[in-house]
């Protein structure tokens, strides 16, 4: 496999914001210009004043030499993340959802479009919630572990990274000793109940790991 | 109904109480000693409810004023705020801060302006548009205790505690106009008990003040002498009136606990009460027998029915106004009413009448509809003279029909002040913004959207420019008056006297120094501006169009009526509205330079609208958006008398105020005004796109939806075409992206199509394929009819493509094909060895190769051909050559495969050929085109496009037969037309069909070599088939509606209902083709011939 042994264990945050550059934002050009016929498709033509989708980098890239201003994506403006933390919050509540890459976008994108968000120290407050909140839910997901899967919907790219080296391995481990168990049970059972079906199989194995 | 006063509601704590009736008269604002206001009901079975309690003030409220969604209240602190009376009553702003105790607000009908006095000296009228100070009226040198703004706000009345009463005009600049000494009550500064309140009637007409005597005396309008006194009644000071709706009766208040009812014609009192405590304030419901008085107690009392019935109290105001009245009135109507009260009100004053209106006429954001107050909107409640007497003094001239208001002019997104700021334009290009700066000057700042462009400038402003446009090359500014300004809390504009400045900067590096400033003479100022890199244009109150170039040179000049709302210019075009009389708008679509008009007309405004921005899209539509929010654009405007207005978008469902800004193809650029402003904040926040939207019917269908884009698409694609053509220029991006809008277009009907097989709607399907632009688009078409098992459907297709892309054909062909194609058949001709000149005289002159165009044409064309052919040969030797009349030469060498709509179109299972390969070859090549112009390429789908177009070549159709019967195919393939008019009668039908049977890999070979031939063949071979009886096809095939189809589309004639199943009667145009065709072996032998073709081919494919 390409990946190397280090990146099994997962990914350091400046990689997955690279990765998170190619996610698409609204910029509003400054500069006129005629479409760019990038590898991953054109963009543009743009058009001041009128709104264009292009790449993550390629809006860092403009709004560095301040030929552009970043129109915060829905998700990022203030009202909405309120609402998203109260949902977070909620007891028994499932993971809201937020585009894959919505940490490192938000990091960026204050980063490097400050001036572009409107209220963005409430936004820094309200993602530093929401991270914190979601966090928790996700330790407490990962106490459910079991050797057949674990389901977190709506978990982003930065979320998955932070579990990855824990649950890799205690999956794995769950795995191996399941079908020790599942060996050592099914061996006693023949011995025991030669006679009886593969019914009885299915029983224990179901009552061993209520789903 | 209880009649008398009720039963006193402490509504505030001990002390001074203020009050007010909302003009709708539901609401009683109440405002007292305890900070608070509240709000009543005054309905009586609302009346004992809660009231709404507002905790704004800081301090004890001593004044209270309300119209109809606004509510002003003053304290001793010296704040004024103002709440709104939408759906509730909201906060929505400080009015005033003075440092000394305000004593009295009141407000004009239209809600823009409010003038508040206090225990300093001075008035101030300040505007609610943008709480910015207007006027201060020093005059009074004590303390001011009452100041009562006219409802039309013309006037302030405003009573000093030394007695005095001065009236100020401040429409223009505020001038005091009356000073009337020892008028009112001497009262006692500080003490707002202890202070009178001067009240205007509600038609502007008087205003009434108490005074020395205990009497309330009445002042008239214009000649400013007290017209009657009303006395007797009061023993202690008077300290509040209030006039009645209908301006017939006055009410009093005094701290003697009296309140009285006046009649003020009669000037009587009609009714009295005593109460036993100090009266502080009182007011009339505007629109019911209802008076409402506070005492110091802090307690409201409503007296029901304070008019006996007997006095002859006219409901007119009350319930008929009430009922009919806001809601079902129309603004138009109101507006015309508005007009004629106020004609008649100033008739004879010697005003002019332009200037009646003070602060009205700015351009209004849309939202809600109520909109676009002007001046004395309000009043409507009034223009019903209750009485026929109304005031005595009230001039008694006839109401003069509606006049068209002159000062409504605007300047396509100017707004008014917002604190010290202001948009003088804000367009596609950038924005101007005065900024407020002393009394000297102002700041002007150009911003531009786009910063590669221009840089950004700002200077100052000496001039304090009020007027601006904005383009590409240079800024267009110009001061004008304050009467002509956008609206009436202008700021720093010229005064009258002052010229007016008309200046112009040029963005242009190399023309720095090409700026020009041009006086206007002194009575002549600007009324609006519009600048395009071809022009500058300037309206003027003189009624004068002027147009100067870029430099400056004054190249035209043109009288107009002087009711130009607005202009605006774009490229060489200039667009002007002009008002009408009945509230809509005429307008005028001229060159820039003069030089002529495109288009004029009226142009529709949404009723009870007005307009409220034009412009032009980005790529010329003029368009123009009414204060309602519909946004049409003039379409066609390129070609004479063919101008008309589309609506393109309607943004009454949204529930923000949207500013208009800029209009593209696609979107209205727009700000969305956030909370209760209606203008875009400075700086220009982040435009929002509206998509436009054609209000079709059925909007949340998928098909309609779809209609809606392909209209677009086309409206679009045909503006740009129609532009080009009519400046001579190029399609905006060549004829590439000419081929892509058209293709794009054709998707678009591809997939209504698509839809309309699904639902099994034919007719639906057959036109919209009518209006598919280009031939490959039309092959999809039909693929899509058969993918969708609508074979009938596909084979009427087939007929209209003939008749939409011949024609169309030809034209292309004659262009791009003159010499190639007729080198080709030279060339063919050489080859042929002897009969052929029958055939080359046959070879159809230039009208001859426009089949549809009419049965006139076709005949003079087949009867030579017939001649000749007769001539030449034995007759039935001739019938196929005389087909020859209606071919064309050959195509050009093509890459497409031919297209044979036969295999398409035969629902006949025995064919099994539903699905030709060659007619799905051609659609394929098609899409591929179709995706080919998706990856970016429209050349590419230009260039398929092209190959599509594949002319038939009947001269050559019987080629295959020909070849058959000498044995030699590919010689007589190429040989021609002449070499098979000598071989066909020695074959038969069922040679023929054996031909096909039995050489197949001939055939294809054949069909290699030629691939144009066979579908040339099946084409022509509907030439033949005429009028024939249907019964004949029975016996060939199980589809006679196919073939009828066919006979259908040979006789085609405009008139004639295509879906006639089988042929009419011949037609004469037709008949010489058809007496050659008499010969009853020969017609076997075309039918037979052409099946046995057909099927034969196919055959043969399917071998393959």
């Amino acid at each position: 496999m390409a990946v190397s042994s280090r990146q099994k264990e997962g990914f350091t945050m400046p990689e997955l914001e690279y990765l998170a550059q190619c996610e698409t934002v609204t910029i509003v050009p400054m500069h006129r210009m005629e479409r760019l016929e990038l590898v991953r498709g054109t963009v543009g033509p743009f058009r001041p004043p009128q709104k264009t989708q292009v790449p993550l980098w390629l809006a860092t890239m403009l709004k560095r030499t301040n030929r552009c201003r970043i129109v915060a994506p829905d998700w990022l403006k203030y009202e909405h993340l309120q609402k998203l933390c109260k949902q977070e919050e909620e007891p028994d509540s499932l993971f809201t959802k937020l585009p894959f890459h919505y940490l490192e976008i938000a990091h960026i994108l204050l980063t490097v479009a400050e001036d572009d968000i409107a209220e963005s120290q409430g936004i820094r407050r309200l993602l530093q919630d929401l991270r914190e909140s979601r966090q928790s839910k996700t330790l407490r997901g990962m106490e459910m572990l079991n050797p057949l899967q674990l389901q977190m919907d709506n978990l982003s790219a930065a979320e998955i990274n932070e579990i990855r080296p824990l649950f890799r391995h205690s999956f794995n481990m769950l795995r191996q000793l399941d079908s020790l168990v599942l060996a050592s049970e099914k061996s006693q059972q023949q011995s025991q109940y030669a006679d009886q079906s593969y019914a009885g199989l299915e029983d224990s194995f179901v009552s061993s790991y209520p789903l | 109904m209880a009649h008398g006063i009720s039963p006193p509601r402490y509504a505030h704590s001990d002390g001074y109480t203020a009050l007010a009736f909302s003009a709708d008269g539901t609401l009683i604002i109440t405002g007292g000693s305890d900070t608070l206001i509240r709000v009543f009901r005054s309905s009586q079975n609302e009346r004992d409810k809660e009231a709404l309690t507002l905790e704004h003030h800081g301090d004890a409220v001593v004044a209270v004023a309300a119209s109809r969604s606004k509510i002003v209240t003053g304290d001793e602190e010296g704040v004024v705020l103002s709440f709104d009376a939408h759906n509730g009553v909201h906060a929505s702003g400080t009015v005033l801060r003075s440092a000394l105790p305000a004593r009295d607000v009141s407000i004009s009908a239209s809600e823009r302006l409010v003038a508040v006095s206090g225990d300093d000296d001075a008035v101030r009228v300040v505007s609610l548009v943008d709480m910015g100070v207007q006027h201060v009226l020093e005059g009074h040198r004590t303390a001011v205790s009452s100041a009562a703004l006219a409802p039309d706000a013309a006037f302030v009345a405003a009573v000093g505690c030394d007695s005095t009463v001065r009236v100020w005009d401040v429409r223009g600049d505020a001038t005091c106009v009356q000073v009337l000494r020892k008028l009112a009550y001497t009262c006692e500064p500080g003490v707002a008990l202890r202070q009178t309140k001067a009240r205007w009637s509600p038609d502007g007409s008087a205003f009434a003040v108490a005074g020395e005597g205990h009497a309330v005396r009445v002042v008239a309008r214009n000649s400013w002498a007290v017209a009657g006194e009303l006395g007797g009644e009061h023993t202690d000071m008077v300290t509040c009136v209030a006039w009645s709706g209908s301006g017939r009766y006055v009410a009093s208040v005094a701290l003697d606990g009296v309140v009285a009812v006046w009649d003020v014609q009669a000037r009587r009192a009609v009714a009295t009460r005593r109460t036993g405590a100090k009266l502080c304030q009182v007011a009339w419901n505007p629109r019911a027998n209802m008076l409402a008085f506070t005492d110091a107690a802090g307690a409201l009392h409503v007296w029901d029915d304070p008019v006996p019935a007997g006095q002859g109290y006219a409901p007119v105001f009350a319930e008929a106004e009430a009922e009919v009245g806001a809601e079902a009135a129309t603004e138009t109507q109101v507006d015309a009413a508005t007009d004629a009260l106020m004609s008649d009100l100033f008739a004879g004053d010697g005003m002019p009448d332009a200037d009646g209106e003070d602060d009205s006429g700015e351009p209004a954001a849309f939202d809600s509809g109520d909109e676009l107050v002007d001046a004395g909107e309000a009043l409507d409640d009034f223009v019903v003279d209750d009485d026929g007497g109304g005031y005595a003094e009230r001039p008694a001239a006839p109401p003069r029909p509606a006049r068209v208001l002159a000062a409504r002019s605007f300047q396509p997104g100017a707004t008014p002040w917002a604190g010290d700021r202001r948009y003088l334009a804000l367009n596609m290009v950038g924005s101007v913004v005065a900024i407020a700066q002393d009394a000297a000057h102002n700041t002007v700042e150009i911003t531009f959207f786009d910063k590669s462009a221009h840089r950004d400038m700002h200077f100052a402003d000496s001039f304090r420019f009020s007027l601006a446009a904005l383009c590409d090359a240079g800024c267009l500014l110009a001061t004008t008056t304050r009467a002509l300004a956008n609206d009436g809390s202008l700021r720093g504009a010229g005064d009258s006297e002052d010229a007016s400045v008309v200046a112009f900067r040029a963005f242009a590096p190399w023309a720095a120094a090409s700026d020009w400033t041009l006086p206007l003479p002194a009575n002549e100022h600007p009324r609006c501006l519009a600048v395009s890199p071809a022009g500058a244009a300037v309206v003027t109150s003189r009624g004068m169009l002027r147009l100067l170039t870029c430099g400056g040179v004054q190249r035209h000049i043109e009288s107009l009526p002087d009711r130009v709302v607005t202009c605006v210019a774009h490229g060489d075009l200039l667009l002007l509205l002009l008002a009408r009389g009945e509230g809509d708008l005429e307008y005028v679509l001229m060159r820039m330079d003069g030089s002529g008009r495109l288009a004029s007309g009226t142009c529709p405004l949404t009723p009870g609208g007005t307009a409220a921005w034009a412009g032009f899209s980005e790529e010329g539509h003029p368009a123009v958006c009414d204060s309602r929010g519909v946004v049409r654009l003039l379409h066609r405007y390129w070609a004479p008398l063919q101008a008309c207005w589309v609506p393109v978008l309607d943004t009454r469902g949204r529930r923000a105020a949207v500013w208009p800004v800029a209009l593209s193809a696609r979107h209205l650029l727009a700000v969305t005004c956030r909370g209760a402003s209606r203008y875009p904040p400075v700086p220009t926040p982040i435009l929002d796109e509206l998509p436009l939207g054609v209000p079709l019917l059925q909007p949340d269908a998928a098909a309609s939806q779809l209609e809606g884009r392909a209209l677009e698409a086309a409206m679009f694609h045909s503006q740009l075409a129609g532009e080009a053509r009519r400046t001579a220029g190029e399609y905006p991006g060549g004829r590439t992206a000419e081929a892509r809008d058209r293709l794009e277009h054709d998707k678009l009907l591809l997939r209504l199509v698509q839809l309309a097989c699904k639902a099994d709607r034919p007719q639906r399907a057959v036109d919209l394929a009518g209006m598919i632009a280009s031939e490959p688009s039309f092959d999809a078409c039909v693929k899509i009819a058969v993918h969708e098992k609508q074979s009938q459907l596909a084979e009427r297709l087939m007929r209209l493509k003939e008749e939409l892309f011949r024609n169309h054909d030809d034209d292309k062909d004659e262009e791009d094909e003159e010499s190639e194609g007729d080198q080709a058949s030279d060339g063919d001709l050489d080859q042929a060895s002897d009969v052929e000149m029958a055939s080359d005289d046959q070879r159809p002159p230039r009208a001859v190769r426009r089949p549809a165009a009419t049965y006139g044409t076709r005949r003079a064309a087949a009867e030579p051909a017939a001649d000749t052919a007769a001539a030449a040969a034995a007759a039935p030797v001739a019938a196929p050559v005389a087909g020859s009349a209606f071919a064309r030469p050959p195509a050009p060498p093509t890459t497409g495969r031919p297209f044979n709509p036969f295999g398409v179109a035969s629902p006949s299972k025995s064919m099994e050929l539903k699905r030709s390969d060659s007619f799905f070859d051609a659609a394929d090549a098609h899409s591929s085109a179709l995706s080919r112009e998706a990856s970016a390429s429209p050349a590419a789908a230009a260039a398929a496009a092209a190959a599509g177009h594949v002319p038939p070549l009947p001269a050559k159709r019987v080629n295959p037969v020909a070849g058959e019967a000498d044995d030699v195919p590919r010689k007589a393939s190429r040989t021609g037309a002449a070499g098979a008019a000598v071989t066909i009668p020695t074959l038969t039908a069922m040679g023929v069909l054996g031909y096909y049977a039995q050489h197949p890999d001939e055939q294809q070979q054949q069909q290699q070599q030629q691939p144009q031939r066979r579908r040339s063949a099946s084409l022509t071979d509907r030439e033949f088939i005429l009028d024939d009886d249907p019964s004949e096809f029975s016996s060939f095939s199980s589809a006679p509606d196919a073939f009828a189809a066919h006979g259908g589309g040979r006789r085609r004639r405009p008139s004639q209902p295509s879906s006639s199943a089988f042929p009419g009667p011949l037609s004469d145009a037709v008949k010489p083709d058809h007496a050659l065709l008499e010969e009853p072996h020969l017609q076997v032998w075309r039918d037979r011939y052409k099946w046995g073709r057909q099927y034969g081919m196919n055959y043969a494919h399917n071998d393959r």
